[in-house]
């Protein structure tokens, strides 16, 4: 299984587990496993409009996922796992 | 995977320009950051805000300084008591506004203002509200911008909608930009602009004024060129016509091009006309050929302010080309003769036949994101009788068929104790309409005034008897449903296409609701639930756009379709050469240049000049982002006025010296507009130019475009009085 494959695997996981869209379900795995830890560089590894990940973000804040800020300029958000999130990944993942 | 199941797009707030990547296309535009960003701030106007300020003492405040205060939080009442605004349910405000409207002596005592961001969803349930009231009064915001587009196209080609797709101006030869700035205001055009440029296209400008961004443009996207600081030239041909001079302008073009044809056929050779477009396609061209010949070249050089060398030019661009596409926003459409200018265009490009076909057409580019939808779903004070006789099968109702008030109509109406409401779809009536002291207090003349806003501004400070300020979702903000269910909106277009859009934020507010519920709300108390389920419509934007498809032919399966990327097109009978015209076929029109324009006229007086209000960088419409404005090398100010160095030396004045700007008092009315520091500029002599909303006090609101009452904020006489101490 290719390193692209392992990761959609995952994400399909999470999506089915958490009941997430597919969207919301890369962000939480790229956040976790390092791949992209804001919105705007999620946007730009995954070819998706970054209004797409802000939505994804804000739906996932407070759940999963917490911003640890925003840009006023830009709207880009900085992302991290909440405890919720991190258990996903064994509780480790922010370390990563 | 991902992009295969994305959810809804999500429509940038911004401007109208079509997206060919929706879903993404504001981070794209510096414009489109600014909107969201300006929509998602942290900042709260909240009950604690309002108790801490008289409405008087925020009356004093700059529009910038009061929409920064933030998001609205709670449904606000005013308190003439306290002078201040008060939290109050939503329940008790939907009450009492509908009482309220219920005690006015006739339906038609109440104003419907639509703001060009409502939805669609919005803007259909507010004139279904409105009509089922009773009155077809809806002043809109485009009545004060493409009016005369609309009446303009609809006498020339029988639709009010230009005839473009995006993917036209990836084939036109020669696009014509007049009267228009899309540097600041449509920065996403710049980028097809530029496109076209790169492959050898040519891009003739015609504004007044030397707009730096309009002539260069970096590409945010480009980030090569953004590191090297460099540019691409956008204008391959930058002409400056005086104010109102377009006409004149357009008219020299055609005046040479049917001498080069007569020369062409009197050779032996082929017309340079599209001889069979015009036989099978259109009327009247003999007519206005006789009238174009009959113009002198004195006139039109004067009129237009360019020579007979640089309308040459222009004409050479326009014969070079196979295909050829005009834009034009305010510049055109903002002053007396605005509708004729709007037909000479398209008498102009009916001559090749560059209307109906690819990568050619005519293209009025709208400004607030959903201004040309909101007039599709019926916010028209004089809607055509198959739109009513649909609505009222589809709901029940008796719609009015008087014909109501556009925005000139609901300022007269007020000032005159004739109108004692005003609701507010969002906008900012008071500061975007001429005349603001006039307008201002019209609107404290009224018994009621309801605005639906999601930032406080000057506008809601001119309070009625009982005044609401009703706070809303933004279009950035996550709306659900009682179920839980995410609800969309749709929108369309400068280039007719319909999208949907979902919000991407979390909301300001638990307490705020989407601009469908309010407008439900108010409606269920003023007019009842027993013909129209409101409840149910304010929860299913779904069931809205359901009915929606069976009032308003080309949207069958609105819900289907608008869920596909980039949504769908809106069929454009003349973009198919269907000319819905009295006479079937597209219509030249014949009517003569002016005598004269304002610069003309303003010369006979020493000291007078022609002004045009326009927006800064940091701006959209009355919203002003920020104090700088980058590309006129203007920062932390707006008051300031830009003058031709030579105009500036003839009134005996320095650059950077204070005046006050006055307008013409000759109703009576004193028009001032104080304190403006004199910026020398790259501006034809005689031509003036500041930024709006600070000028519109010297805009007069009873004066107006021929056929299309568009105030003329693009040809305001004023004079200068310098400021002692100066």
């Amino acid at each position: 299984m290719s390193e692209a494959d392992a990761f959609l695997a995952r994400v399909e996981a999470i999506a089915e587990s958490q009941n997430l869209q597919p969207l919301e379900a890369a962000l939480v795995v790229s956040v976790g496993e390092g791949v992209a830890r804001d919105t705007m560089s999620f946007g730009r590894v995954f070819g998706v409009g970054h209004a797409l990940a802000l939505r994804a973000a804000a739906a996932l804040e407070g759940g999963l996922l917490r911003a640890t800020s925003t840009s006023a300029k830009s709207r880009r958000m900085r992302l991290e796992l909440t405890e919720a999130g991190a258990a996903l990944f064994g509780g480790t993942a922010q370390a990563a | 995977m991902l992009k295969a199941n994305q959810p809804d797009g999500f429509d940038c707030p911004g401007c109208a320009w079509g997206d060919p990547e929706h879903g993404s296309s504001f981070e794209f535009c510096e414009n489109g950051v600014k909107a969201v960003a300006w929509e998602s701030t942290e900042r709260r106007a909240t009950p604690a805000f309002f108790a801490r300020h008289t409405v008087s003492e925020l009356r004093g405040w700059s529009d910038y300084d009061l929409e920064n205060v933030g998001r609205l939080t709670h449904p606000m009442r005013y308190d003439a008591a306290t002078d201040r605004y008060v939290a109050v349910d939503w329940a008790d405000a939907f009450a009492e506004i509908g009482a309220e409207l219920r005690k006015l002596n006739s339906p038609n005592e109440a104003e419907f203002y639509t703001s060009g961001r409502a939805s669609n969803e919005a803007a259909f349930l507010y004139q279904l509200f409105a009509r089922s009231f009773g009155t077809n009064n809806f002043p809109d915001c485009s009545n004060m911008c493409h009016e005369a587009s609309g009446v303009g196209l609809i006498a020339s080609i029988g639709i009010g909608k230009g005839t473009v797709l995006l993917e036209d101006f990836h084939h036109a030869d020669a696009i014509f930009v007049i009267g228009q700035n899309p540097a600041t205001n449509h920065p996403r055009m710049l980028g097809d602009l530029r496109k076209a440029s790169m492959r050898g296209a040519r891009v003739a400008v015609l504004n007044p004024i030397r707009e730096r961004g309009l002539e260069k443009f970096a590409d945010p996207q480009d980030k090569i060129e953004m590191l090297r600081g460099g540019a691409t030239s956008i204008a391959t041909h930058y002409f400056q016509p005086k104010l109102g001079g377009d006409m004149a302008a357009i008219r020299g073009v055609a005046k040479i091009v049917f001498a080069r044809d007569d020369l062409e056929k009197a050779a032996g050779r082929p017309s340079l006309l599209d001889e069979e477009f015009i036989a099978r396609h259109t009327h009247g061209i003999e007519t206005w050929r006789a009238e174009v010949i009959a113009t002198p070249w004195g006139h039109i050089e004067d009129q237009s302010g360019l020579t007979y060398d640089e309308i040459e030019t222009l004409a050479d661009v326009y014969l070079g080309a196979e295909r050829v596409i005009a834009t034009w926003a305010m510049g055109v459409t903002q002053h007396k003769h605005s509708v004729a200018t709007v037909r000479e265009i398209a008498n102009l490009l009916f001559l090749r036949g560059h209307v109906g076909r690819e990568g050619a057409g005519l293209c009025p580019v709208r400004g607030h994101s959903n201004v040309q939808g909101d007039r599709t779903v019926g916010i028209n004070e004089n809607a055509p009788g198959w739109f009513l006789d649909n609505l009222d099968k589809e709901f029940g109702i008796a719609s009015p068929r008087t014909p109501g008030h556009n925005v000139l109509h609901a300022i007269h109406a007020m000032v005159e104790g004739r109108s004692k409401a005003f609701i507010g779809l969002g906008g900012n009536f008071a500061r975007a309409t001429p005349d603001t002291p006039v307008v201002e207090a019209a609107l404290r003349a009224c018994r009621l005034t309801v605005q639906i806003a999601t930032k406080p501004n000057l506008g809601h400070m001119a309070v009625g008897e009982v005044a609401y300020l009703l706070p809303c979702l933004g279009r950035t903000e996550i709306e659900r449903n009682s179920k839980g269910k995410v609800q969309i909106v749709t929108v369309e277009d400068s280039m007719s296409m319909v999208h949907g859009s979902g919000g991407i934020n979390k909301p300001a507010s638990p307490h705020l609701k989407s601009e469908v519920a309010i407008i439900a709300g108010m409606a269920a108390e003023a007019v009842g639930s027993q013909v129209i389920d409101w409840a149910a419509m304010a929860d299913d934007n779904d069931l809205i756009r359901d009915r929606l498809s069976r009032v308003i032919p080309g949207f069958e399966d609105y819900n289907v379709r608008v869920r596909k990327p980039r949504g769908f097109w809106l069929r454009n009978s003349a973009t198919e050469r269907e000319w819905r015209t009295p006479s079937g076929r597209a219509e030249f029109s014949a009517a003569p240049l002016p005598v004269e324009v304002e610069h003309q006229s303003a010369r006979k007086t020493e000291g007078q000049f022609v002004l045009q209000t326009f927006r800064s960088h940091d701006q959209y419409n009355t919203t002003v982002y920020g104090l700088d404005d980058r590309y006129r090398g203007v920062y932390g100010e707006r008051r300031v006025v830009f003058i031709n160095p030579q105009d500036i030396a003839a009134m005996g004045a320095e650059p950077n010296a204070r005046v006050d700007v006055l307008g013409s008092s000759e109703d009576g009315r004193a028009r001032v507009a104080e304190d403006f520091r004199i910026v020398a500029y790259d501006i034809p002599r005689g031509c003036v130019a500041g930024y709006y909303p600070e000028l519109n006090a010297v805009v007069p609101f009873n004066k107006a475009g021929e056929g299309s009452d568009t105030p003329l904020s693009k040809s305001t006489l004023v004079t200068f009085r310098q400021r002692s101490g100066a």
